[in-house]
């Protein structure tokens, strides 16, 4: 038997998980209309800020789907990351420039940026 | 049983982020350590990849919905980015820059292939957008994909070490740093190391993969120009 709050608590999920796939669905529309090389789900994220922003929707909404979802997202990268596999051919031909040239240039933005960011915000 | 990779993804993230969590690492990395374990799997045992890319279809699926739902680490800190807008913008830009400008100076050194040099350029931001940009300027898509994973994985490993090795400690600072450099899978790791730093490299994922799609194809242009001069 479900019993009252256990509906509750499930009917809460389900809206916060129909709100964010709205977003989600909402941003691939902007993306197909207008061609911008920006993946629907950067448009969703935006909009949701937005409308979080002019009180139209509550945090409390998006919650209980959001948390579970950003509580997981690491795992998500998992099968992106075993993908490699795929493409070890073409990472093999050019190795030593993907690894210098990335390497250097990933140490170079992640410094120059926290230190530059550091030292405007103080 | 087609779902048993799905499951096996689950179990052994799961496990390895139970296992790893008391040893102070930066290699105890459970997305480092699950990804090995099964591309080892597939390389060393006949078992079949396109399998486990079929049934792991569902997590790959989350991944939009999770993107959307960093709008709620945002929100949590709208009054921080408000009072820091103009700061947070100029290192955004700058770090944007000096990922396509060190990218590409050190890549001309290395190689003349001008088809892998485009597809290195947007290798900061995140995978769609690079996939995009690189179609855009003449590089190959799934030569972007997956430098973009590796520079995604190197940041998520070594980006807080090398942060605090530089005294960079302010935890804004390091989230759009991490943001700027490692896009989505260095926004999964600062989501794990703070709420604050969660929440700045959203913003870094955000702001950079706009400002890359825009800067990228003016880079190519030179590149181009540079090209026919020779």
């Amino acid at each position: 038997m479900i019993n009252k709050t256990m509906f509750i608590t499930m009917s809460h999920f389900a809206r916060s998980a129909l709100i964010i796939l709205f977003f989600l669905y909402l941003g691939k529309g902007i993306q197909y209309i207008t061609h911008l090389p920006i993946p629907g789900s950067i448009f969703g994220l935006l909009l949701l800020f937005l409308a979080m922003n002019i009180r139209l929707i509550p945090l409390n909404y998006v919650l209980p789907a959001g948390s579970v979802l950003l509580n997981y997202i690491t795992l998500f990268f998992v099968p992106v990351g075993v993908g490699l596999l795929q493409y070890s051919n073409l990472l093999s031909m050019h190795w030593l420039t993907i690894v210098v040239s990335s390497v250097v240039s990933t140490l170079a933005v992640l410094v120059s940026v926290g230190w530059i960011y550091q030292r405007l915000a103080k | 049983m087609i779902y048993f990779y799905l499951i096996a993804t689950l179990f052994i993230f799961l496990a390895a982020r139970k296992v790893l969590s008391p040893i102070q690492s930066p290699l105890a990395n459970p997305l480092l350590v699950s990804i090995l374990f099964f591309i080892g799997l597939f390389s060393f045992t006949p078992l079949n990849y396109q399998d486990y890319a079929t049934a792991n279809q569902p997590f790959i699926w989350l991944l939009e919905p999770a993107v959307v739902a960093l709008a709620i680490p945002l929100f949590c800190q709208v009054s921080q980015i408000k009072k820091q807008f103009k700061a947070i913008m100029i290192s955004c830009s700058v770090g944007v820059v000096i990922a396509i400008s060190t990218c590409l100076f050190i890549a001309v050194l290395l190689t003349n292939d001008k088809t892998l040099l485009l597809s290195l350029l947007p290798k900061s931001v995140t995978s769609p957008i690079a996939m995009a940009v690189a179609n855009e300027i003449g590089g190959l898509a799934s030569l972007s994909a997956a430098v973009v994973i590796a520079v995604g994985l190197l940041g998520a490993l070594a980006g807080f070490s090398v942060l605090k090795l530089c005294k960079i400690t302010d935890p804004h600072a390091q989230g759009l740093a991490m943001g700027c450099s490692a896009h989505a899978i260095g926004t999964a790791k600062a989501m794990e190391v703070g709420n604050e730093q969660g929440a700045f490299s959203s913003l870094a994922l955000v702001i950079s993969g706009i400002l890359t799609a825009i800067l990228a194809p003016i880079f190519a242009w030179l590149i181009n120009i540079l090209n026919t001069v020779n």
